[in-house]
């Protein structure tokens, strides 16, 4: 594997490539810097290709398709290739802010999950500033009651087509695989494709070899544990190989990995992962 | 005879009526009157956000031979609730109205699940109030209109009004800019109703009476013409009327709150 990494770092020198990535936590580390240790998060797929070429890393942590469209649409050719992380369906577009929190890392997106993550971990932070706790509450109420599911994915498809539009050779990654969206071959194309998820998802396999381990049915099992050694939602192993995946992608302009049905890892599970 | 579909919300929705009295007026709606010259579908609704004309839209896009597509404001919640009993659909377009169907019970009682259907009208209603991200609703509503002018670049596209509207429909003739003609026929009114921005203290300041679509029967004629010439040109730049006047006094049409 590192041959090859060598082998497509060369290229990417050779015709000095910057490259933009738009994600979510898949593709920031920085997010990671508060749970992660140093060694592990220089691991992360997205850090180690800053190494290869210039990197522009524009993704947020929880941050749904409409973040990264909307830097996108500012300036779709900022850099001379593209990796777009299309984060799930139906995430809120919003971000949570207030004037007197100055870092980026401050504000944030919150997710399904952690709309209640949040209200329960961030009370003391958050105590001080209602507007923002009812912010909050109004979007936890949202994802639970008021989200329109065929609506979501009818924007999402937009979305899709518009950043296809913008940069038609973006490198477009599904965080994970979504149903059929009904608008073009092409959207509905790019969601069955191989998603962030499915290295977990395969990694998982390989520790408890259990095959019938899929993206619906395995976040049963990951929500008994808490990610330790992980960057990126990914061990250090699987951020090495989504990078030579990703070179692969950069030099041929296809995202089509070839993953085995189990990823195997040298440490156990509980190396990676504390159960709760 | 040609075929027409109209997809918008109550500028364009005649049947669906919930003021006493109004029923005489459907008839002199633009909506209903085009029926005379061509055969109409009518997929509006009342309240209904724009993703529910693009729902409409995008099954029926190809099956008319013209069509008339009315833009909503930005920002209306994308979902709906249908009355199982009446077959009403309810579209909460507003916290206002979210509100109203909290505070009034009979208007949701036929509705599944009431006290389930309570919790979801506050947390559209909160939505409003505190999550809605006008920046997103603005880029959907962009990209929305431009699916519009892909799928069927002979649509007549028009605004209700300019609030939020992306740049490719900012200059457009909108359905208010008729209202405000009308304003202008009453002297109490005409120094109030120089351009969009009056509309929002006119419209609260004046509730409609005997109004249908938003208009007077006077403004209703006049948008008709602008839509059935346009039809015909293929293009809506019409030329608004400085103003229409009305022959009864400004109170026949609107209260005075």
């Amino acid at each position: 594997m590192r041959d090859k990494i060598f082998a497509r770092r060369l290229a990417l020198l050779k015709y000095a490539m910057t490259i933009a990535i738009y994600g979510d936590s898949y593709a920031n580390w920085t997010c990671w810097s508060n749970q992660t240790s140093s060694d592990i998060l220089a691991r992360a797929w997205s850090r180690q290709l800053e190494q290869h070429a210039p990197v522009v890393n524009f993704s947020r942590g929880g941050a749904g398709i409409w973040h990264n469209l909307n830097l996108l649409e500012r300036d779709p050719d900022h850099a001379d290739q593209v990796i777009f992380i299309a984060s799930p369906i139906g995430r809120w577009p919003g971000v949570i802010e207030h004037p007197d929190w100055q870092h980026d890392s401050d504000r944030y997106q919150p997710s399904a999950n952690h709309c209640q993550e949040t209200l329960s971990r961030w009370q003391d932070r958050l105590a001080q500033y209602p507007s923002q706790i009812q912010q909050v509450c109004s979007v936890e109420a949202w994802y639970r009651l008021a989200q329109v599911p065929s609506f979501e994915q009818y924007v999402y498809a937009l979305a899709l087509e518009r950043v296809l539009e913008l940069r038609p050779d973006a490198i477009i990654i599904p965080m994970q695989a979504w149903p059929n969206l009904g608008l073009s071959a092409k959207t509905d194309q790019i969601g069955t494709r191989v998603a962030c998820i499915d290295y977990v998802v395969r990694a998982w396999r390989g520790w408890l070899n259990d095959l019938t381990l899929t993206a619906g049915n395995y976040y049963s099992l990951y929500q008994q544990y808490r990610e330790h050694r992980v960057v990126c939602h990914l061990t250090p192993e699987l951020n090495d190989r989504f990078l030579a995946d990703v070179l692969d992608a950069l030099a041929t302009g296809t995202w089509n990995p070839n993953l085995p049905d189990q990823i195997y890892h040298d440490n156990p599970l509980d190396y990676y992962y504390q159960r709760l | 005879m040609t075929t027409l579909a109209i997809y918008g919300d109550s500028f364009c929705d005649w049947a669906t009526s919930y003021r006493p009295g109004m029923t005489e007026l459907q008839a002199s709606a633009w909506s209903q009157k085009i029926c005379d010259h061509y055969t109409v579908t009518n997929y509006s609704i009342s309240g209904s956000s724009l993703y529910w004309s693009m729902r409409h839209f995008e099954q029926t896009w190809s099956q008319a031979d013209r069509i008339v597509f009315v833009v909503t404001s930005v920002g209306r919640w994308p979902g709906h609730w249908q009355d199982p009993k009446t077959g009403r659909i309810h579209t909460l377009s507003s916290a206002t109205q979210c509100q109203i169907a909290l505070d009034n019970k009979d208007w949701v009682e036929h509705i599944d699940d009431y006290a389930a259907k309570r919790s979801v009208a506050e947390a559209i209603r909160d939505w409003y109030l505190w999550a809605k991200v006008d920046q997103f609703e603005q880029t959907i509503q962009a990209l929305m209109i431009k699916r519009i002018q892909a799928l069927r670049p002979d649509a007549l596209i028009i605004p209700i009004n300019r609030w939020g509207n992306p740049p490719s429909i900012q200059a457009l003739v909108c359905a208010t800019d008729y209202i405000l003609a009308g304003f202008r026929s009453w002297p109490e009114t005409a120094d109030r109703a120089r351009n969009l921005d009056d509309f929002v203290a006119l419209s609260q300041n004046y509730p409609e009476k005997r109004t249908i679509c938003h208009m007077t029967p006077e403004v209703n004629e006049s948008f008709l013409t602008a839509v059935l010439q346009s039809l015909e040109e293929g293009v809506w730049a019409p030329q608004v009327p400085t103003k229409i006047d009305h022959p009864m006094p400004i109170d026949y049409y609107y209260y005075r709150s």
